[in-house]
């Protein structure tokens, strides 16, 4: 038993050697005649191709879910805007003119501007992603026929490693590109949080000024009422409805002053496109101009 | 390298950004924002293609390689020990930049710079308008000549009859001896010539050849310009009368012409005065030899004892510098071009055929004829042998690449070692001297052997010998980077063109990132505080509403803060506009 397992373990032992040999020299001969025909210049090109595919892939991702979610965001502003603005309209200037009537009459000129959103111009243009491999790629050793390959050794590899060096500068430069492409997304995502942050701002104005607008109308009416059952105390004709100017307190007529003025700036607000200029009249809100103004006529008459 | 700006992103620094913000109403922040550019619109792809097409021009090549090797060419044949032509004033900067002002279509030039610029600019101040460069007894024997048994002298450009100006009555027929080419022309164009005296221009400016009896008038329209220039003006004349567009001025003006030139007479006067032209550069030129091989005149004012040899020499050595002119103009044409594309040809050896012919020919009929005999010989036996050398050079070359390949594979190694040191270890002048002397040692040997066996062996000079291996060393050095380049055996050119497209796309990268931050950071301070100034009124008007306060200040800020303009600013004002319009309108 001592002999055999001896010799069968010398036997393993030699069989080891053996395929290591073996494994080293097609190693190295693989290793040679990778760098003979430049084989291993499309390898290193290879590796880099994928990297900046999956380095790409995952920046366009990261991209366009945030410009998505920004969109989204973005648009919903707009549409809260586009509420605002129409509800300046019908409502609370409605409200200033039959308020008002009671002492001058008012119209208001202009509909609101409904806006648009086109979430194209939060996007980038001309963007380029990565070439397709074989615009980049002189050569595919694993695609080469018997004749090429023959034909190879018989150039002493020449052109094989010329074209090899190509591809790998081709993606090298490729690389350095769509690195500019990432950056240019990377700078629009910023970009965008800041216009993300700028319409914020504009919410909080309409929310803000609406509120002030409907608390200053409250104020007014109140004291509107107030003069008109004065005067009905005093006068004999209860239905002379118009209220004089001059004989108005000064606070009221200042009361007056400012809505007219918030109003002005109101207008401009509704009227106003945030991201762009285009948009579409509101056609109700068009009616309801003129059916204001007529009201407002209809009033100057009634006085 | 060459221009980067083309490829700038926009720039946008935290002031622009400000100053945008600032200027438009806190209302239209976002539309100001989405505006601003933080990179160009353009494609990179596009961008990528344009460095290619840049990379390509070639212009770098010639402005690294060449230049410096035609530069140390020259000056090896400009300062050489026998030739000494940088005495003359000559150096190898300017002649390069005559051989890169270098043009077929400018062939005309060549004859005037063998007369001017060649026979050394500078050295002589020049006084065309001297007084006593018209020689006032040789006219008066002129027309003493031409005078006809019955007094009268026949113009020489009409035939009319012409009178000496005491018997004639008026400038019409008066006779005037005129210079055929004008004193002042002639002095113009060969004044600087140190090969001729004052004496020598003075004979052959008064020569006979050069003199024409015509009348008076003409003469005074001629003045020190030629008849040449007056045809030129009476052609441009008549095209305007016939487009329409000539003036009363100009009807006068071709009046004055007609009358005093008749039909055919400024034809004739031109032919005249080619014909002295002509004669005129032919006796220029054989006094400026004979000068030189008679040691009469004194080069660079040194009278010396080498002088006739040496002035000699240096006729022969600009005539190397004038063959030099196209032979360069082949090369660079031939590496920006390609040899046989930039002539339209087929294959590389039509190119190189075609290419020498037309040197041969511009020699044959520009250079040679401006020689005059003894060097005229010596030049274009020279030459002959010189062209046919460069042909079978090139020819050898290229029949023996791969043994110029393999053979100076060492010298390769050397060469793209110079190449990949940084500017500031060498200069690309000095890279390009240390391949030029790399190549040197290998090709020229080569090209050496060559012509030593075959052709050296017919060149008498020593000199001329030095020069003819100087040209061709150069020739086959360039020759041979221009193959190698064409080749681009270790694909240094992609390597090239990956770091030219690093340099570039870096910069723009990093411009897009410093537009980003300048834009994030100075927006996004300016929109905070847009919401705390708007949060500062919106709370003051507010606090007034609630305590039946005058609103009217805060709206008035709040129309300042968005950039509204309100017409009624007070209570008066408002009070004044119930009173004088019926209704208010919003607006």
């Amino acid at each position: 038993m001592g002999l055999f397992s001896w010799a069968a373990s010398k036997c393993r032992s030699i069989k080891n050697a053996v395929s290591n040999v073996i494994d080293k020299v097609k190693e190295t001969v693989s290793k040679v005649w990778n760098a003979f025909t430049g084989k291993y210049y499309t390898d290193e090109a290879e590796a880099i191709y994928d990297e900046i595919n999956e380095k790409y892939k995952k920046s366009k991702i990261e991209y366009e879910d945030a410009v998505k979610i920004m969109g989204e965001n973005i648009e919903s502003k707009i549409s809260h805007l586009n509420n605002f603005k129409s509800d300046i309209y019908q409502n609370h200037f409605k409200r200033f003119i039959t308020i008002a009537s009671r002492l001058h009459n008012v119209t208001v000129q202009g509909v609101p501007f409904a806006e648009l959103f086109d979430d194209s111009i939060l996007e980038i243009k001309n963007e380029t992603g990565v070439s397709h491999k074989q615009d980049l790629f002189l050569i595919d050793f694993n695609k080469m026929g018997f004749l090429d390959t023959a034909g190879m050794i018989l150039t002493l590899g020449f052109f094989s490693r010329k074209k090899a060096k190509e591809s790998l500068e081709k993606v090298k430069q490729e690389q350095i590109r769509v690195n500019a492409e990432i950056e240019a997304m990377k700078s629009q995502q910023k970009k965008l949080a800041v216009i993300a942050e700028s319409i914020d701002n504009v919410v909080e104005y309409f929310e803000q000024l609406i509120a002030n607008y409907e608390a200053l109308l409250a104020r007014f009416e109140f004291g509107i009422q107030t003069q008109r059952f004065k005067k009905m105390s005093q006068a004999d004709n209860v239905f002379e409805l118009k209220l004089n100017f001059k004989h108005m307190p000064i606070v009221h007529i200042e009361e007056f002053q400012a809505l007219f003025n918030l109003s002005i700036v109101l207008k401009q607000m509704a009227t106003l496109g945030y991201l762009n200029a285009a948009g579409e009249l509101i056609e109700d809100d068009k009616k309801a101009a003129v059916s204001l103004f007529e009201q407002a006529v209809a009033l100057k008459v009634c006085a | 390298m060459s221009d980067n700006t083309k490829y700038n992103q926009p720039k946008l620094t935290t002031e622009d950004v400000l100053a945008k913000l600032t200027n438009a109403s806190p209302l239209q922040a976002s539309r100001v924002l989405i505006d601003m550019e933080l990179h160009d619109q353009r494609s990179s792809i596009d961008i990528l293609e344009e460095i290619y097409k840049d990379f390509e021009a070639k212009e770098d090549v010639i402005d690294e390689l060449v230049t410096p090797m035609g530069l140390s060419l020259l000056d090896s044949i400009i300062t050489h020990k026998d030739l000494k032509l940088n005495r003359t004033g000559l150096t190898a900067s300017r002649v390069w930049h005559e051989i890169k002002g270098f043009e077929y279509s400018k062939v005309a030039i060549a004859t005037s710079s063998l007369s001017s610029k060649l026979q050394l600019e500078g050295l002589r101040e020049t006084d065309p308008n001297k007084r006593g460069n018209v020689q006032a007894h040789k006219l008066t024997k002129h027309k003493e000549n031409s005078t006809n048994s019955d007094g009268a002298i026949i113009n020489e450009i009409d035939g009319d009859r012409l009178l000496r100006a005491d018997e004639a009555d008026s400038t019409l027929n008066a006779v005037n001896t005129d210079h055929l080419e004008s004193a002042d022309a002639y002095h113009r164009k060969f004044a600087n010539n140190i090969f001729l005296t004052d004496k020598d221009m003075k004979i052959i400016v008064n020569h006979d050849d050069n003199l024409a009896s015509i009348s008076e008038s003409q003469n005074k329209s001629k003045g020190a310009g030629s008849f040449s220039e007056i045809n030129q003006k009476k052609i441009e004349l008549e095209k305007r009368f016939k487009s329409g567009t000539a003036s009363p001025k100009d009807r006068k003006k071709l009046d004055e012409i007609n009358e005093k030139f008749s039909e055919g007479s400024l034809q004739e006067g031109i032919k005249l005065e080619n014909k002295a032209s002509k004669e005129n550069l032919k006796k220029s030129q054989q006094a400026a030899v004979n000068n030189a091989l008679n040691n009469k005149v004194e080069v660079l004012g040194k009278a010396g004892k080498q002088a006739a040899e040496q002035a000699g020499f240096q006729a022969i050595g600009h005539a190397v510098i004038l063959f030099i002119k196209p032979l360069f103009y082949e090369l660079n044409d031939a590496i920006k071009f390609g040899i046989d594309k930039g002539v339209g040809m087929g294959s590389t050896m039509e190119g190189l055929q075609f290419r020498f012919k037309r040197i041969a020919e511009y020699i044959k009929t520009e250079i040679i004829p401006t020689l005059v005999q003894g060097v005229k010989d010596l030049v274009s036996n020279f030459l002959k042998v010189l062209i046919e050398g460069i042909l079978g050079l090139v020819t050898g070359l290229f029949k023996s690449l791969m043994r110029i390949v393999s053979e100076g594979f060492s010298a390769l190694v050397g060469a793209f070692k110079i190449l990949r040191k940084s500017e500031e270890e060498m200069s690309s002048a000095q890279k390009a001297d240390a391949i030029l002397k790399l190549f040197a040692s290998t090709v020229v040997t080569f090209v050496v052997f060559y012509f030593e066996s075959t052709i050296m062996s017919a060149i008498p000079n020593n000199f001329i010998k030095d020069i003819a291996l100087a040209l061709l060393s150069g020739v086959a050095s360039t020759i041979v980077i221009y193959i190698l380049d064409k080749a681009d055996i270790f694909s240094t050119k992609a390597e090239l063109r990956t770091k030219r497209v690093k340099d570039i796309f870096e910069m723009r990268i990093q411009q897009v990132k410093e537009n980003t931050d300048a834009f994030e950071g100075a927006s996004i301070e300016k929109l905070a505080k847009d919401r705390l100034q708007f949060r500062a009124i919106s709370e003051r008007m507010t606090n007034a509403i609630d305590n039946d306060d005058n609103v009217n200040s805060s709206i008035s800020d709040l129309a300042d803060f968005m950039h509204i303009d309100l017409k009624i600013k007070s209570t008066d004002d408002f009070m004044h506009l119930l009173s004088k319009q019926k209704t208010l309108v919003v607006n």
